[in-house]
């Protein structure tokens, strides 16, 4: 499987933070200040595809194919002549975009362990996988059931269109669902937009991009050779591989939690709200805590389109763990096509079915309180995370049992780590578990459970547009645009 | 604190991102570290340059500048020997190419030969097609009043350089600080791979691997790679004729300043022409187009047609260096005798 990188608008590049988006916010912003109201909305699309068509212009035509096969079959699915006539728009859609992520994403992996099974040969086709697909066509498998089930569908297709395509989430989430955004670019249109949003929307992104440039990507710079090493076939001594297994679970962390911010601030200086997709995970005290922290619209979107479809709760506790279980592991094969993800994924299916479980027959152990048994739950939580991580990073199974093999060796470290990659460590897992997040600090995540901002604003009242702010926000994205000097892709633009 | 407005607020925000990216262009560093830093080609081509300039006490009578062609295509060695067999006279020659063309790379290098090495003669390569783009890794090796000066008008890279600028210099300044450069903190003897680094038999790219030129193509694949490059070369113009003055005025801008840099530092200019198979001279058009007064050493004739002394279309092989190098060291020879003194010729 090939994926379209390295070249593209990662949104630490220079060509996005100089030339994509002061263009975009000045393209924006004079139409609005003309009144041209509906056009800063149909600009945005607009910019999102030209977002998109600087990774791959052929999948451009990939994705506006997309939308519009989507577009008609959510207005069949939901007004179609027969019940009847809807289902069958509806499962067309689904199955069609499900065949779609299969072609592009799959194919190659099925068709060679299919090949091995049966003993016979599998000729890779080596597709060139369109960038965020993953991201869009569950967007839009949401958008077909709910259609299906409501009978209400977006009218305006500039409107659906931005929905899938908003540059901000396109690529990498947060997965958005049409009732957050179809309100939001309504009002855009029709000339609201709540100007104050504009400086924490800077805020927001200039502490993403920091996070990527300063945290993520000096520790994947040191920890990369390991895991080559690992791929490789050379043995791993102990302190390399707690390294490896410590620096990704940061790595992936900071990578992951920037980008969100991100992808966050970006739509609040274009006035768009996009739903919260990450709240210190690694504060969890359980594992269904976490992926209640952790990619949230991922969480949910499995939760409402493949846990309650497949049956939920509906059959009783024994078909329940079922559901969770499976839900997980395909949750597990959605982050790519390899046995790794297969094995992170039936990792944290186990875990999460066993922690429901124990939930359900030893409920003391799950009321158990105080600080000992939150410090213990918390610990081991992490520890579950962190071993599952280094299947997700290793490049195959041998190379994730080299680095887990060797945890335990006493061999001596034969790839330099410098004292300055555990001191960045140190601080990188002291802001994880010990600080309040960036949308903590933001205000933008009011409520400790919380998907969704606040509706109205959310004056912060620690992080406020002082010139102290503005200067701090300069710093920061000083840090982050001479790092991008060499920019490094997001993890989850992978997916 | 009061609170700004949210225009003053991005305002205030992007006057402090310009500033402080303004103030990291000031940073100092270590001009080694900076040729160290130099990892975007095949091989580790400007760490050598920087240790032969600078660390080596070895003198550099003749400077050559140029692309692939020159680094595999003339072994130093043999120049200096032929050239002393000839007149008697022991000469040092520095072979400075890096891989990948751009006008503005040679200047680089001109410029850091000169001021270190005050060599009797430059010689710039030359070739049957000049390039319109800026060299991609000028932004790794240029002192920084060189990217802020380069000419902005028909030069592609120089709104990516100029960006990218204040990140190198923070980036060094910091390798500089901790002292964690790409390859080693100071100069070490014992890895130096000598004044004459010879790379035309054998190349080390920069992951560890070391490929072969002593290899025979047939003559039917060189016909093959032949045709294939004739098919991507672009004709002498490729903007319609008002703009004609404007297509190699980057090629232009960059060879007067080696020119003139020659010039204020008492040394003799010239070219050399390094052949590609099978490719016509280049034409006067050419070097009309390049304002090229200078002598021109022509190595193209005969070798442009033995399929035997080709690696691959622009690049000729281990025997073809060798006869590059020996034909080179005649006609440096016979133009400029008089260079460097009188004394030992190398062993063979």
């Amino acid at each position: 499987m090939q994926n379209a990188r390295g070249d593209g608008m990662v949104f630490s590049s220079y060509v996005f933070l100089i030339l994509f988006l002061p263009a975009v916010l000045i393209g924006f912003y004079s139409l609005r200040a003309r009144g041209a109201y509906g056009a800063s909305v149909t600009f945005l699309l607009l910019a999102s595809f030209v977002f998109y068509a600087y990774w791959s212009l052929a999948h451009l035509l990939l994705l506006l194919g997309s939308i519009a096969g989507n577009f008609i079959l959510g207005r069949w699915a939901a007004t179609g002549p027969t019940k009847a006539f809807r289902k069958t728009a509806t499962t067309v859609g689904v199955v069609g975009n499900l065949s779609l992520i299969f072609w592009f994403k799959y194919i190659d992996f099925a068709g060679s362990n299919l090949a091995a099974l049966t003993d016979s040969s599998w000729t890779l086709l080596n597709i060139l996988l369109p960038l965020g697909i993953s991201f869009f066509t569950f967007q839009q498998i949401a958008y077909l059931v709910d259609c299906y089930k409501s009978g209400e569908y977006e009218k305006r297709p500039r409107n659906y269109a931005l929905f899938v395509s908003f540059f901000p989430q396109l690529i990498a989430g947060p997965i958005v669902h049409h009732k957050t955004t179809r309100p939001q670019y309504t009002a855009l249109a029709r000339g609201a937009l709540n100007l104050e949003m504009l400086p924490y929307g800077l805020m927001i992104f200039a502490m993403g991009l920091a996070k990527k440039t300063l945290i993520a990507d000096p520790i994947a710079r040191s920890i990369d050779p390991i895991y080559a090493a690992a791929a490789a076939g050379d043995p791993i001594s102990a302190a390399a591989a707690w390294a490896a297994m410590i620096g990704y679970t940061l790595q992936i962390y900071f990578d992951f939690s920037g980008y969100c911010d991100m992808a966050i601030g970006l739509g609040l200086m274009v006035g768009v709200k996009l739903p919260i997709n990450f709240n210190s995970p690694y504060k969890s005290k359980s594992i269904i805590e976490f992926w209640r922290r952790w990619h949230i619209t991922l969480s949910n979107f499995l939760r409402d389109y493949v846990y309650i479809p497949i049956g939920g709760n509906r059959l009783g506790q024994i078909f329940r763990l079922r559901n969770i279980f499976l839900t997980m592991l395909i949750g597990g094969l959605w982050h790519g096509a390899a046995w790794t993800f297969i094995i992170w994924g039936a990792i944290h299916a186990a875990l999460i079915t066993g922690n429901h479980a124990l939930r359900l027959w030893a409920p003391a152990l799950d009321a158990w309180d105080g600080i000992a048994a939150v410090t213990l739950k918390r610990a081991a939580t992490l520890a579950f995370i962190m071993l599952a991580w280094v299947f997700f990073r290793a490049d195959s199974l041998p190379a994730a049992g080299a680095v887990l093999s060797g945890l335990a060796s006493f061999g001596t470290p034969d790839i330099a780590l410098t004292p300055a990659l555990w001191i960045l460590m140190a601080f990188a897992a002291g802001l994880a578990l010990f600080a309040p997040n960036s949308l903590e600090v933001a205000g933008y995540l009011k409520q400790p459970g919380a998907t969704h901002p606040p509706a109205q604003g959310f004056f912060s009242r620690v992080l406020k547009p002082t010139p102290l702010a503005a200067f701090a926000t300069a710093i920061m994205l000083t840090c982050g645009v001479l790092v991008a000097w060499r920019p490094a892709v997001f993890i989850y633009f992978n997916f | 604190m009061k609170q700004l407005s949210p225009i003053a607020f991005v305002a205030a925000s992007i006057i402090g991102l310009a500033t402080l990216l303004s103030a990291a262009v000031l940073l100092p560093h270590d001009r080694y570290y900076r040729y160290q830093a130099h990892n975007s080609v095949t091989t580790r081509q400007a760490d050598w340059i920087y240790e032969r300039l600078h660390f080596d006490p070895t003198p550099v009578d003749v400077a050559l500048l140029g692309t692939s062609r020159m680094l595999g295509g003339l072994s130093t060695w043999i120049v200096e020997t032929e050239y002393c067999k000839a007149t008697g006279r022991r000469i040092h020659v520095a072979n400075l190419a890096i891989p990948y063309t751009g006008r503005n790379m040679h200047y680089v290098l001109a410029k850091e030969v000169l001021a270190a090495k005050s060599p009797v003669l430059v010689i710039t390569e030359l070739n049957e097609v000049e390039t319109r783009r800026p060299h991609a890794a000028f932004i790794f090796l240029a002192d920084a009043r060189d990217v802020l000066s380069a000419p902005a008008f028909i030069n592609l890279n120089y709104l990516s350089d100029l960006l990218r600028l204040p990140g190198r210099q923070a980036g060094l300044f910091v390798q500089t600080l901790l002292r964690t450069p790409a390859v080693r903190k100071e100069f070490d003897a014992e890895a130096y791979d000598g004044p004459d680094r010879d790379l035309t038999k054998e190349i080390a790219l920069i992951d560890g691997e070391t490929k072969s030129r002593d290899v025979t193509r047939t003559a039917r694949h060189m016909e093959a790679v032949s045709a294939h490059r004739e098919a991507g070369v672009s004709p002498l113009h490729l903007l319609p004729e008002p703009l004609h003055a404007f297509e190699y005025r980057f090629a232009r801008h960059y060879l007067r300043k080696i020119e003139n840099a020659a010039a204020e530092n008492d040394a003799n200019y010239a070219y050399i022409y390094l052949p590609a198979y099978k490719a016509p001279q280049p034409t006067a058009d050419l070097t009309t187009e390049l304002n090229i007064t200078a002598p021109i050493i022509d190595l193209g004739g005969a070798i442009t047609l033995d399929p035997a002394k080709w690696l691959d279309a622009t690049h000729v092989n281990y025997a073809g260096a060798k006869l590059q190098s020996l034909r080179f060291a005649k006609k440096l020879a016979g133009n400029y005798p008089a260079l460097g003194a009188p004394g030992d010729c190398p062993a063979d």
